[in-house]
Protein backbone atom coordinates (compact mmCIF):
# COMPACT_ATOMS: atom_id res chain seq x y z
CA UNK A 1 0.00 0.00 0.00
CA UNK A 2 1.34 3.40 -0.92
CA UNK A 3 1.97 6.13 1.64
CA UNK A 4 1.66 9.30 -0.40
CA UNK A 5 -0.92 10.07 -3.05
CA UNK A 6 -0.69 13.08 -5.32
CA UNK A 7 -3.37 13.65 -7.93
CA UNK A 8 -3.49 16.22 -10.68
CA UNK A 9 -6.78 17.04 -12.37
CA UNK A 10 -7.11 17.09 -16.14
CA UNK A 11 -7.36 20.87 -15.92
CA UNK A 12 -4.13 21.02 -13.91
CA UNK A 13 -2.37 18.77 -16.41
CA UNK A 14 -3.61 21.19 -19.06
CA UNK A 15 -2.11 24.12 -17.16
CA UNK A 16 1.21 22.31 -16.82
CA UNK A 17 1.11 21.41 -20.50
CA UNK A 18 0.45 25.06 -21.35
CA UNK A 19 3.42 26.15 -19.31
CA UNK A 20 5.72 23.62 -20.94
CA UNK A 21 4.35 24.43 -24.40
CA UNK A 22 4.90 28.17 -23.92
CA UNK A 23 8.50 27.53 -22.99
CA UNK A 24 9.19 25.66 -26.21
CA UNK A 25 10.77 27.18 -29.31
CA UNK A 26 13.03 25.95 -32.09
CA UNK A 27 15.54 27.68 -34.30
CA UNK A 28 17.25 25.31 -36.74
CA UNK A 29 18.80 25.22 -40.20
CA UNK A 30 20.08 22.53 -42.54
CA UNK A 31 20.96 21.98 -46.20
CA UNK A 32 21.42 19.09 -48.58
CA UNK A 33 23.10 18.57 -51.95
CA UNK A 34 21.01 16.62 -54.42
CA UNK A 35 22.65 16.43 -57.85
CA UNK A 36 21.61 19.36 -60.00
CA UNK A 37 20.48 21.45 -57.14
CA UNK A 38 21.13 22.11 -53.51
CA UNK A 39 18.44 22.97 -51.02
CA UNK A 40 18.20 24.02 -47.45
CA UNK A 41 16.03 25.63 -44.85
CA UNK A 42 16.10 27.93 -41.91
CA UNK A 43 13.24 27.41 -39.52
CA UNK A 44 12.12 28.87 -36.26
CA UNK A 45 8.81 28.04 -34.66
CA UNK A 46 6.93 28.02 -31.41
CA UNK A 47 3.84 26.24 -30.24
CA UNK A 48 0.37 27.56 -29.57
CA UNK A 49 -3.03 26.17 -28.71
CA UNK A 50 -3.68 22.51 -28.31
CA UNK A 51 -5.68 20.66 -25.70
CA UNK A 52 -4.87 17.85 -23.30
CA UNK A 53 -7.28 15.01 -22.84
CA UNK A 54 -6.74 12.33 -20.20
CA UNK A 55 -8.29 9.04 -21.21
CA UNK A 56 -9.45 5.97 -19.34
CA UNK A 57 -7.11 3.92 -21.49
CA UNK A 58 -4.27 5.54 -19.58
CA UNK A 59 -3.35 7.74 -22.52
CA UNK A 60 -2.68 11.44 -22.56
CA UNK A 61 -3.93 12.89 -25.83
CA UNK A 62 -2.53 16.22 -26.97
CA UNK A 63 -4.69 17.50 -29.80
CA UNK A 64 -4.32 20.21 -32.43
CA UNK A 65 -1.16 21.74 -31.16
CA UNK A 66 -0.36 24.54 -33.60
CA UNK A 67 3.16 24.99 -34.90
CA UNK A 68 3.58 28.69 -35.52
CA UNK A 69 6.36 29.39 -37.97
CA UNK A 70 8.30 32.44 -36.97
CA UNK A 71 10.73 31.71 -39.77
CA UNK A 72 10.51 29.21 -42.60
CA UNK A 73 12.92 30.05 -45.36
CA UNK A 74 13.57 27.53 -48.09
CA UNK A 75 16.36 28.11 -50.50
CA UNK A 76 17.49 26.14 -53.52
CA UNK A 77 20.52 26.51 -55.78
CA UNK A 78 19.88 25.17 -59.28
CA UNK A 79 22.39 24.07 -61.88
CA UNK A 80 20.73 24.73 -65.25
CA UNK A 81 22.35 22.95 -68.24
CA UNK A 82 24.68 25.28 -70.12
CA UNK A 83 23.06 27.03 -73.08
CA UNK A 84 25.01 28.74 -75.86
CA UNK A 85 23.59 30.93 -78.59
CA UNK A 86 25.29 32.53 -81.64
CA UNK A 87 28.59 31.42 -83.09
CA UNK A 88 26.92 30.60 -86.38
CA UNK A 89 28.46 31.76 -89.66
CA UNK A 90 27.02 34.92 -91.18
CA UNK A 91 29.36 35.23 -94.24
CA UNK A 92 30.66 31.90 -95.42
CA UNK A 93 33.45 31.65 -98.03
CA UNK A 94 35.23 28.82 -99.77
CA UNK A 95 38.08 29.38 -97.34
CA UNK A 96 35.94 29.26 -94.33
CA UNK A 97 33.68 31.55 -92.44
CA UNK A 98 34.50 35.22 -92.90
CA UNK A 99 32.07 36.54 -90.28
CA UNK A 100 30.49 34.74 -87.35
CA UNK A 101 27.74 35.81 -85.02
CA UNK A 102 29.00 36.30 -81.49
CA UNK A 103 28.67 33.21 -79.30
CA UNK A 104 27.17 33.70 -75.85
CA UNK A 105 26.92 30.94 -73.29
CA UNK A 106 24.78 31.12 -70.18
CA UNK A 107 24.19 28.85 -67.20
CA UNK A 108 27.80 27.76 -67.10
CA UNK A 109 28.12 28.15 -63.31
CA UNK A 110 27.11 25.65 -60.71
CA UNK A 111 24.68 26.51 -59.30
CA UNK A 112 23.46 29.02 -61.78
CA UNK A 113 20.65 30.52 -59.87
CA UNK A 114 19.32 30.61 -56.39
CA UNK A 115 15.72 30.60 -55.32
CA UNK A 116 14.83 32.01 -51.94
CA UNK A 117 11.36 31.39 -50.59
CA UNK A 118 10.35 32.98 -47.34
CA UNK A 119 7.27 31.09 -46.28
CA UNK A 120 7.07 32.44 -42.73
CA UNK A 121 3.49 33.37 -41.92
CA UNK A 122 2.05 31.48 -44.88
CA UNK A 123 1.90 28.10 -43.26
CA UNK A 124 0.05 26.52 -40.41
CA UNK A 125 0.94 23.14 -39.08
CA UNK A 126 -0.75 20.98 -36.51
CA UNK A 127 0.57 18.29 -34.28
CA UNK A 128 -1.28 15.64 -32.28
CA UNK A 129 0.36 13.26 -29.85
CA UNK A 130 -1.01 10.27 -27.97
CA UNK A 131 1.25 9.30 -25.13
CA UNK A 132 1.35 7.19 -22.02
CA UNK A 133 2.99 8.27 -18.80
CA UNK A 134 6.23 6.48 -18.18
CA UNK A 135 8.19 6.48 -14.95
CA UNK A 136 11.88 5.78 -15.03
CA UNK A 137 14.51 5.74 -12.33
CA UNK A 138 17.48 7.89 -13.21
CA UNK A 139 20.92 7.38 -11.75
CA UNK A 140 23.32 10.03 -12.91
CA UNK A 141 26.14 8.32 -14.81
CA UNK A 142 28.55 10.72 -13.14
CA UNK A 143 27.63 9.36 -9.72
CA UNK A 144 30.38 7.05 -8.51
CA UNK A 145 29.35 3.59 -7.41
CA UNK A 146 28.99 3.47 -3.66
CA UNK A 147 28.50 7.22 -3.22
CA UNK A 148 26.14 7.76 -0.31
CA UNK A 149 22.93 9.73 -0.62
CA UNK A 150 24.25 12.81 1.16
CA UNK A 151 27.43 13.09 -0.88
CA UNK A 152 25.25 12.65 -3.97
CA UNK A 153 23.01 15.46 -2.74
CA UNK A 154 26.02 17.73 -2.23
CA UNK A 155 27.37 16.91 -5.69
CA UNK A 156 23.96 17.45 -7.27
CA UNK A 157 23.97 13.81 -8.31
CA UNK A 158 20.93 12.58 -6.43
CA UNK A 159 18.92 9.85 -8.08
CA UNK A 160 15.59 10.81 -9.58
CA UNK A 161 12.28 9.35 -10.44
CA UNK A 162 11.37 10.84 -13.80
CA UNK A 163 7.95 11.08 -15.35
CA UNK A 164 7.91 11.18 -19.12
CA UNK A 165 5.06 11.04 -21.53
CA UNK A 166 5.98 8.32 -23.94
CA UNK A 167 4.41 8.91 -27.38
CA UNK A 168 2.34 6.08 -28.83
CA UNK A 169 1.94 8.02 -32.02
CA UNK A 170 2.69 11.48 -33.35
CA UNK A 171 0.66 12.92 -36.19
CA UNK A 172 1.93 15.99 -37.96
CA UNK A 173 -0.17 17.83 -40.48
CA UNK A 174 2.62 20.02 -41.71
CA UNK A 175 1.25 22.09 -44.51
CA UNK A 176 -1.86 24.00 -44.92
CA UNK A 177 -0.59 25.72 -48.03
CA UNK A 178 -1.70 28.98 -49.26
CA UNK A 179 -2.05 28.93 -53.08
CA UNK A 180 0.21 31.90 -53.35
CA UNK A 181 3.19 29.75 -52.42
CA UNK A 182 3.18 28.41 -56.02
CA UNK A 183 3.10 31.94 -57.41
CA UNK A 184 5.85 32.93 -55.04
CA UNK A 185 7.97 30.14 -56.42
CA UNK A 186 7.30 31.15 -60.04
CA UNK A 187 8.14 34.77 -59.34
CA UNK A 188 11.30 33.77 -57.51
CA UNK A 189 12.45 31.66 -60.49
CA UNK A 190 11.75 34.38 -63.07
CA UNK A 191 13.48 37.01 -60.99
CA UNK A 192 16.48 34.77 -60.46
CA UNK A 193 16.82 34.06 -64.22
CA UNK A 194 16.49 37.73 -65.13
CA UNK A 195 19.11 38.61 -62.56
CA UNK A 196 21.34 35.93 -64.00
CA UNK A 197 21.06 37.35 -67.54
CA UNK A 198 21.47 40.96 -66.55
CA UNK A 199 24.45 41.54 -68.82
CA UNK A 200 22.63 40.54 -72.00
CA UNK A 201 20.96 43.00 -74.26
CA UNK A 202 17.20 42.78 -74.40
CA UNK A 203 17.15 41.03 -77.75
CA UNK A 204 19.46 38.27 -76.41
CA UNK A 205 17.28 37.81 -73.32
CA UNK A 206 14.26 37.50 -75.55
CA UNK A 207 16.11 35.06 -77.74
CA UNK A 208 17.06 32.92 -74.76
CA UNK A 209 13.54 33.01 -73.42
CA UNK A 210 12.33 32.05 -76.89
CA UNK A 211 14.76 29.15 -77.04
CA UNK A 212 14.10 27.98 -73.51
CA UNK A 213 10.37 28.57 -73.51
CA UNK A 214 8.94 29.59 -70.14
CA UNK A 215 11.91 29.54 -67.82
CA UNK A 216 9.68 28.58 -64.97
CA UNK A 217 8.75 25.39 -66.75
CA UNK A 218 12.41 24.62 -67.26
CA UNK A 219 13.28 25.10 -63.64
CA UNK A 220 10.20 23.20 -62.55
CA UNK A 221 11.34 20.36 -64.79
CA UNK A 222 14.84 20.44 -63.36
CA UNK A 223 13.48 20.44 -59.86
CA UNK A 224 10.97 17.76 -60.82
CA UNK A 225 8.24 19.88 -59.33
CA UNK A 226 5.52 18.74 -61.66
CA UNK A 227 2.04 20.14 -61.20
CA UNK A 228 1.74 19.69 -57.49
CA UNK A 229 3.92 22.19 -55.72
CA UNK A 230 2.52 21.05 -52.35
CA UNK A 231 3.82 17.58 -52.95
CA UNK A 232 7.17 18.81 -54.19
CA UNK A 233 7.84 21.17 -51.32
CA UNK A 234 6.48 18.71 -48.81
CA UNK A 235 8.76 16.05 -50.26
CA UNK A 236 11.72 18.40 -50.30
CA UNK A 237 11.28 19.54 -46.71
CA UNK A 238 9.98 16.30 -45.30
CA UNK A 239 11.93 13.60 -47.10
CA UNK A 240 15.04 15.21 -48.52
CA UNK A 241 15.71 17.63 -45.72
CA UNK A 242 14.04 15.67 -42.94
CA UNK A 243 12.28 18.72 -41.57
CA UNK A 244 9.19 16.77 -40.54
CA UNK A 245 11.26 14.27 -38.67
CA UNK A 246 13.07 17.14 -37.06
CA UNK A 247 9.83 18.70 -35.89
CA UNK A 248 8.46 15.43 -34.60
CA UNK A 249 11.71 14.62 -32.90
CA UNK A 250 12.04 18.04 -31.33
CA UNK A 251 8.46 18.28 -30.15
CA UNK A 252 8.11 14.68 -29.08
CA UNK A 253 11.44 14.78 -27.29
CA UNK A 254 10.53 18.01 -25.60
CA UNK A 255 7.26 16.67 -24.31
CA UNK A 256 8.44 13.16 -23.79
CA UNK A 257 11.76 11.56 -24.37
CA UNK A 258 14.22 14.16 -23.20
CA UNK A 259 12.25 16.50 -21.01
CA UNK A 260 10.60 14.81 -18.09
CA UNK A 261 7.26 16.24 -17.10
CA UNK A 262 8.27 15.73 -13.51
CA UNK A 263 11.51 14.98 -11.70
CA UNK A 264 11.27 13.68 -8.17
CA UNK A 265 14.51 13.49 -6.28
CA UNK A 266 15.16 10.24 -4.44
CA UNK A 267 15.52 10.49 -1.54
CA UNK A 268 12.97 13.28 -1.61
CA UNK A 269 13.90 16.42 0.35
CA UNK A 270 11.42 17.76 2.89
CA UNK A 271 13.80 19.89 4.96
CA UNK A 272 16.95 21.50 3.57
CA UNK A 273 20.32 21.95 5.21
CA UNK A 274 19.82 24.16 8.27
CA UNK A 275 22.75 25.61 10.18
CA UNK A 276 24.95 22.68 9.28
CA UNK A 277 22.28 20.09 10.02
CA UNK A 278 21.92 17.60 7.21
CA UNK A 279 18.75 17.72 5.12
CA UNK A 280 15.80 15.53 5.92
CA UNK A 281 15.01 13.32 2.97
CA UNK A 282 12.61 10.47 2.41
CA UNK A 283 13.51 7.40 0.36
CA UNK A 284 10.92 6.67 -2.33
CA UNK A 285 10.91 2.93 -2.70
CA UNK A 286 8.19 2.70 -5.29
CA UNK A 287 6.31 5.11 -7.50
CA UNK A 288 3.26 4.32 -9.61
CA UNK A 289 1.21 6.42 -11.94
CA UNK A 290 -2.29 5.89 -13.22
CA UNK A 291 -4.48 7.95 -15.51
CA UNK A 292 -8.23 8.04 -15.89
CA UNK A 293 -10.41 10.50 -17.73
CA UNK A 294 -10.48 12.86 -14.75
CA UNK A 295 -7.00 12.91 -13.29
CA UNK A 296 -3.47 11.64 -13.15
CA UNK A 297 -2.58 9.94 -9.86
CA UNK A 298 0.90 9.40 -8.51
CA UNK A 299 1.31 7.00 -5.58
CA UNK A 300 4.56 6.77 -3.63
CA UNK A 301 5.72 4.16 -1.17
CA UNK A 302 8.40 5.24 1.26
CA UNK A 303 11.33 3.07 2.18
CA UNK A 304 12.27 2.26 5.74
CA UNK A 305 15.88 3.33 5.38
CA UNK A 306 17.91 5.71 3.29
CA UNK B 1 -15.43 10.30 -7.19
CA UNK B 2 -12.11 11.74 -8.21
CA UNK B 3 -9.50 13.07 -5.78
CA UNK B 4 -9.46 16.36 -7.66
CA UNK B 5 -13.17 17.03 -8.01
CA UNK B 6 -12.78 20.30 -6.11
CA UNK B 7 -9.18 21.29 -6.75
CA UNK B 8 -6.36 21.25 -9.27
CA UNK B 9 -4.13 19.10 -7.11
CA UNK B 10 -4.66 16.74 -4.24
CA UNK B 11 -2.09 15.36 -1.83
CA UNK B 12 -2.53 12.82 0.93
CA UNK B 13 -0.39 10.92 3.37
CA UNK B 14 -1.67 8.04 5.45
CA UNK B 15 -0.75 7.01 8.98
CA UNK B 16 1.86 4.50 7.99
CA UNK B 17 3.45 7.15 5.79
CA UNK B 18 3.47 9.89 8.42
CA UNK B 19 4.98 7.49 10.95
CA UNK B 20 7.74 6.65 8.49
CA UNK B 21 8.29 10.38 7.97
CA UNK B 22 8.53 10.86 11.73
CA UNK B 23 10.96 7.97 11.97
CA UNK B 24 13.21 9.44 9.26
CA UNK B 25 12.96 12.87 10.84
CA UNK B 26 14.00 11.53 14.25
CA UNK B 27 16.93 9.65 12.71
CA UNK B 28 18.13 12.60 10.60
CA UNK B 29 17.46 15.44 13.05
CA UNK B 30 17.92 13.81 16.44
CA UNK B 31 18.71 17.17 18.00
CA UNK B 32 15.07 18.15 17.54
CA UNK B 33 14.01 15.41 19.92
CA UNK B 34 16.94 15.12 22.32
CA UNK B 35 18.20 17.83 24.69
CA UNK B 36 20.97 17.81 27.21
CA UNK B 37 24.15 19.33 28.52
CA UNK B 38 27.49 19.40 26.77
CA UNK B 39 28.77 16.65 29.06
CA UNK B 40 25.93 14.35 28.02
CA UNK B 41 26.49 15.21 24.37
CA UNK B 42 30.13 14.20 24.81
CA UNK B 43 29.11 11.01 26.60
CA UNK B 44 26.00 9.84 24.73
CA UNK B 45 26.20 6.45 26.40
CA UNK B 46 24.76 8.19 29.46
CA UNK B 47 21.52 9.06 27.68
CA UNK B 48 18.37 7.53 29.05
CA UNK B 49 17.48 6.18 25.64
CA UNK B 50 19.99 5.26 22.95
CA UNK B 51 19.56 7.51 19.93
CA UNK B 52 18.99 5.70 16.66
CA UNK B 53 20.56 8.21 14.29
CA UNK B 54 21.26 7.86 10.61
CA UNK B 55 24.95 7.12 9.88
CA UNK B 56 25.18 10.45 8.01
CA UNK B 57 24.48 12.30 11.26
CA UNK B 58 27.74 10.90 12.64
CA UNK B 59 29.59 11.25 9.34
CA UNK B 60 28.80 14.97 9.21
CA UNK B 61 29.36 15.54 12.93
CA UNK B 62 25.79 16.66 13.39
CA UNK B 63 24.73 16.94 17.01
CA UNK B 64 22.68 14.19 18.59
CA UNK B 65 21.42 16.64 21.19
CA UNK B 66 20.48 20.26 21.33
CA UNK B 67 22.86 21.59 23.93
CA UNK B 68 21.25 23.22 26.94
CA UNK B 69 22.78 24.86 30.02
CA UNK B 70 23.27 22.65 33.08
CA UNK B 71 20.49 22.64 35.62
CA UNK B 72 21.58 25.15 38.29
CA UNK B 73 21.63 24.04 41.90
CA UNK B 74 19.62 26.78 43.60
CA UNK B 75 21.43 28.74 46.25
CA UNK B 76 24.87 28.22 44.80
CA UNK B 77 24.87 31.50 42.88
CA UNK B 78 25.19 29.49 39.69
CA UNK B 79 28.39 27.87 40.84
CA UNK B 80 27.08 24.32 40.63
CA UNK B 81 25.11 22.82 37.80
CA UNK B 82 23.87 19.32 37.16
CA UNK B 83 23.90 17.44 33.91
CA UNK B 84 20.63 16.23 32.51
CA UNK B 85 18.93 15.10 29.36
CA UNK B 86 15.38 15.18 28.08
CA UNK B 87 14.37 12.93 25.22
CA UNK B 88 11.23 12.39 23.19
CA UNK B 89 11.18 8.80 21.95
CA UNK B 90 8.84 6.29 20.35
CA UNK B 91 6.77 8.97 18.72
CA UNK B 92 3.66 7.81 16.87
CA UNK B 93 0.92 9.62 14.98
CA UNK B 94 -2.69 8.56 14.48
CA UNK B 95 -5.08 10.36 12.15
CA UNK B 96 -8.81 10.42 12.81
CA UNK B 97 -10.52 8.03 13.32
CA UNK B 98 -8.22 6.95 16.13
CA UNK B 99 -7.15 3.36 15.87
CA UNK B 100 -3.41 3.28 16.56
CA UNK B 101 -3.18 5.20 19.81
CA UNK B 102 -5.43 4.71 22.82
CA UNK B 103 -5.82 8.14 24.29
CA UNK B 104 -6.11 8.60 28.07
CA UNK B 105 -9.58 9.53 29.31
CA UNK B 106 -8.47 13.08 30.05
CA UNK B 107 -8.15 13.76 26.31
CA UNK B 108 -11.38 11.99 25.41
CA UNK B 109 -11.95 10.50 21.99
CA UNK B 110 -10.06 11.78 19.01
CA UNK B 111 -12.30 14.38 17.37
CA UNK B 112 -12.92 14.81 13.68
CA UNK B 113 -10.10 16.59 11.85
CA UNK B 114 -7.64 15.85 14.66
CA UNK B 115 -4.52 13.79 14.92
CA UNK B 116 -3.24 12.05 18.02
CA UNK B 117 0.39 11.80 19.01
CA UNK B 118 2.00 9.57 21.57
CA UNK B 119 5.57 9.59 22.79
CA UNK B 120 7.69 8.84 25.77
CA UNK B 121 9.32 11.84 27.42
CA UNK B 122 12.39 10.49 29.15
CA UNK B 123 14.47 12.65 31.45
CA UNK B 124 17.61 11.91 33.35
CA UNK B 125 19.48 13.87 36.00
CA UNK B 126 23.15 13.54 36.78
CA UNK B 127 22.71 13.49 40.52
CA UNK B 128 26.06 13.76 42.36
CA UNK B 129 27.00 10.67 44.30
CA UNK B 130 27.66 10.91 48.05
CA UNK B 131 31.42 11.24 47.69
CA UNK B 132 31.12 14.08 45.18
CA UNK B 133 28.52 15.76 47.34
CA UNK B 134 30.86 15.73 50.37
CA UNK B 135 33.66 17.19 48.31
CA UNK B 136 31.37 19.96 47.07
CA UNK B 137 30.24 20.66 50.62
CA UNK B 138 33.84 21.20 51.65
CA UNK B 139 34.37 23.62 48.82
CA UNK B 140 31.30 25.58 49.74
CA UNK B 141 32.27 25.60 53.41
CA UNK B 142 35.41 27.45 52.38
CA UNK B 143 33.67 29.80 49.98
CA UNK B 144 30.77 30.86 52.14
CA UNK B 145 31.02 32.94 55.28
CA UNK B 146 29.28 31.31 58.20
CA UNK B 147 26.18 33.13 59.36
CA UNK B 148 26.33 33.84 63.08
CA UNK B 149 23.50 34.79 65.41
CA UNK B 150 25.20 38.15 66.05
CA UNK B 151 25.07 38.98 62.40
CA UNK B 152 21.38 38.29 62.30
CA UNK B 153 20.72 40.47 65.33
CA UNK B 154 22.88 43.38 64.15
CA UNK B 155 21.96 43.48 60.46
CA UNK B 156 18.40 42.29 60.67
CA UNK B 157 18.95 40.49 57.42
CA UNK B 158 19.57 36.91 56.40
CA UNK B 159 21.62 37.99 53.42
CA UNK B 160 25.11 36.64 53.66
CA UNK B 161 28.11 38.01 51.86
CA UNK B 162 30.81 35.79 50.40
CA UNK B 163 34.14 36.25 52.14
CA UNK B 164 36.01 36.65 48.83
CA UNK B 165 35.68 39.31 46.17
CA UNK B 166 33.73 38.19 43.10
CA UNK B 167 36.85 38.20 40.93
CA UNK B 168 38.42 35.42 42.96
CA UNK B 169 35.40 33.18 43.06
CA UNK B 170 35.91 29.70 41.62
CA UNK B 171 34.57 28.86 38.20
CA UNK B 172 31.15 27.25 38.06
CA UNK B 173 31.24 23.48 38.33
CA UNK B 174 29.12 21.15 36.28
CA UNK B 175 29.09 18.01 38.34
CA UNK B 176 30.25 15.10 36.22
CA UNK B 177 28.30 11.92 36.43
CA UNK B 178 28.66 8.27 35.53
CA UNK B 179 24.96 7.57 35.24
CA UNK B 180 21.82 9.58 34.88
CA UNK B 181 18.82 8.83 37.04
CA UNK B 182 16.26 8.33 34.33
CA UNK B 183 12.51 8.12 34.18
CA UNK B 184 10.05 8.13 31.31
CA UNK B 185 6.57 9.57 31.13
CA UNK B 186 3.90 8.58 28.66
CA UNK B 187 2.86 11.70 26.78
CA UNK B 188 -0.26 11.93 24.67
CA UNK B 189 -1.27 14.89 22.59
CA UNK B 190 -4.00 15.80 20.15
CA UNK B 191 -3.80 18.48 17.52
CA UNK B 192 -4.81 19.60 14.08
CA UNK B 193 -3.02 20.96 11.03
CA UNK B 194 -3.44 24.43 9.63
CA UNK B 195 -2.19 26.02 6.47
CA UNK B 196 -0.69 29.41 7.14
CA UNK B 197 0.67 31.98 4.75
CA UNK B 198 4.21 33.26 5.25
CA UNK B 199 4.93 35.92 2.66
CA UNK B 200 3.71 34.47 -0.59
CA UNK B 201 4.20 30.88 0.51
CA UNK B 202 1.86 28.53 2.25
CA UNK B 203 3.08 26.11 4.87
CA UNK B 204 1.54 23.28 6.84
CA UNK B 205 1.67 23.98 10.55
CA UNK B 206 0.75 21.41 13.19
CA UNK B 207 -1.12 22.92 16.16
CA UNK B 208 -1.43 21.37 19.62
CA UNK B 209 -4.96 21.16 21.04
CA UNK B 210 -4.30 19.18 24.21
CA UNK B 211 -1.64 17.23 26.07
CA UNK B 212 -1.76 14.67 28.85
CA UNK B 213 0.90 12.95 30.88
CA UNK B 214 -0.44 9.79 32.38
CA UNK B 215 -0.66 9.02 36.08
CA UNK B 216 1.38 11.75 37.67
CA UNK B 217 0.45 12.89 41.17
CA UNK B 218 -0.25 15.33 42.64
CA UNK B 219 -2.45 16.82 39.98
CA UNK B 220 -0.78 20.24 40.25
CA UNK B 221 2.60 18.71 39.52
CA UNK B 222 1.16 16.90 36.52
CA UNK B 223 -0.40 20.13 35.29
CA UNK B 224 2.89 21.96 35.64
CA UNK B 225 4.89 19.30 33.84
CA UNK B 226 2.26 19.10 31.13
CA UNK B 227 2.45 22.86 30.75
CA UNK B 228 6.20 22.64 30.37
CA UNK B 229 6.12 19.77 27.85
CA UNK B 230 3.40 21.53 25.87
CA UNK B 231 5.56 24.66 25.80
CA UNK B 232 8.51 22.64 24.51
CA UNK B 233 6.37 21.08 21.78
CA UNK B 234 4.57 24.28 20.79
CA UNK B 235 7.50 26.65 20.95
CA UNK B 236 10.52 24.42 20.44
CA UNK B 237 9.48 21.55 18.21
CA UNK B 238 6.47 22.32 16.01
CA UNK B 239 7.70 25.65 14.61
CA UNK B 240 10.69 23.76 13.21
CA UNK B 241 8.49 21.16 11.53
CA UNK B 242 6.66 23.41 9.10
CA UNK B 243 6.80 22.08 5.60
CA UNK B 244 6.24 24.36 2.64
CA UNK B 245 3.37 23.25 0.45
CA UNK B 246 5.39 23.26 -2.73
CA UNK B 247 7.77 20.78 -1.12
CA UNK B 248 4.99 18.25 -1.21
CA UNK B 249 3.73 18.96 -4.70
CA UNK B 250 5.77 19.62 -7.81
CA UNK B 251 8.77 21.20 -6.17
CA UNK B 252 10.89 19.60 -8.83
CA UNK B 253 9.13 21.35 -11.69
CA UNK B 254 10.71 24.65 -10.87
CA UNK B 255 13.36 24.05 -13.53
CA UNK B 256 10.72 24.15 -16.24
CA UNK B 257 7.88 26.17 -14.84
CA UNK B 258 6.98 28.63 -12.19
CA UNK B 259 4.12 27.04 -10.33
CA UNK B 260 2.21 29.01 -7.73
CA UNK B 261 0.22 26.92 -5.28
CA UNK B 262 -2.61 28.06 -3.06
CA UNK B 263 -4.96 26.12 -0.82
CA UNK B 264 -8.29 25.56 -2.53
CA UNK B 265 -10.80 27.93 -0.92
CA UNK B 266 -14.37 27.11 0.02
CA UNK B 267 -13.83 23.58 1.29
CA UNK B 268 -15.10 22.68 4.77
CA UNK B 269 -11.72 21.29 5.82
CA UNK B 270 -8.46 22.00 4.08
CA UNK B 271 -6.25 20.36 5.10
CA UNK B 272 -8.52 17.55 6.16
CA UNK B 273 -7.71 14.77 8.59
CA UNK B 274 -10.09 11.96 7.86
CA UNK B 275 -10.09 8.30 6.94
CA UNK B 276 -6.67 7.82 8.59
CA UNK B 277 -5.15 10.30 6.16
CA UNK B 278 -4.03 13.89 6.05
CA UNK B 279 -5.36 15.41 2.85
CA UNK B 280 -4.72 18.73 1.22
CA UNK B 281 -6.46 20.36 -1.72
CA UNK B 282 -4.51 22.84 -3.79
CA UNK B 283 -5.11 25.13 -6.71
CA UNK B 284 -2.25 26.19 -8.92
CA UNK B 285 -1.25 28.81 -11.40
CA UNK B 286 1.43 28.15 -13.98
CA UNK B 287 3.63 30.85 -15.44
Amino acid sequence: MSHFTVASSEAAVGKLFGGIRDGFSVDESDSVNMGPFTAGYEVAFHLEGGTVDLQNSGNILIKELDIKWDKLRVFAGIDIPELCIGGFCIIPSPWGCVLRAPRICVFDDNPDLGIDLDLGGLLTSELSIAAKPKLTYFIDPARPVGMNWLDAEDANLANQWRLFIDPDWVDIDVFDWSDIVGDLLDDAINTAVDDLLWFLPGWAKSLIHAILGPVVDLVRAILDIGDDIDEWLSNLLGVSLGLFDLIITLVADYFAGKTPLLKIEDPFPIMPYQNGLIPVKLPIEKLDITINDKEMVLAATLGASL
Amino acid sequence: MAFTDHSDLYGAINEEGINLVVRHLMRLRPSLFNYGTTFIAQNPELLCHKIDADPMVYARNNPLLTIESPLPVLGTNGLVGLNYCVQLVDMKVDFHPGNRITLPPELGQLKKQQFALSAKACAGLGCPDEETMRMLEKVFDRINTPIFVDDLVNSGSLTHVPDRPAATQPKPIVVPTRKLKCFCLEVFAVGHIEIIQIGNRFVFKPKLDGLEIVDLRPQEMEDSIECYVASVIRLGLLPRLQVAMEKIVFDQMSEILTVTLKPTPGLPNNPAIEGDELKVFINMEVA
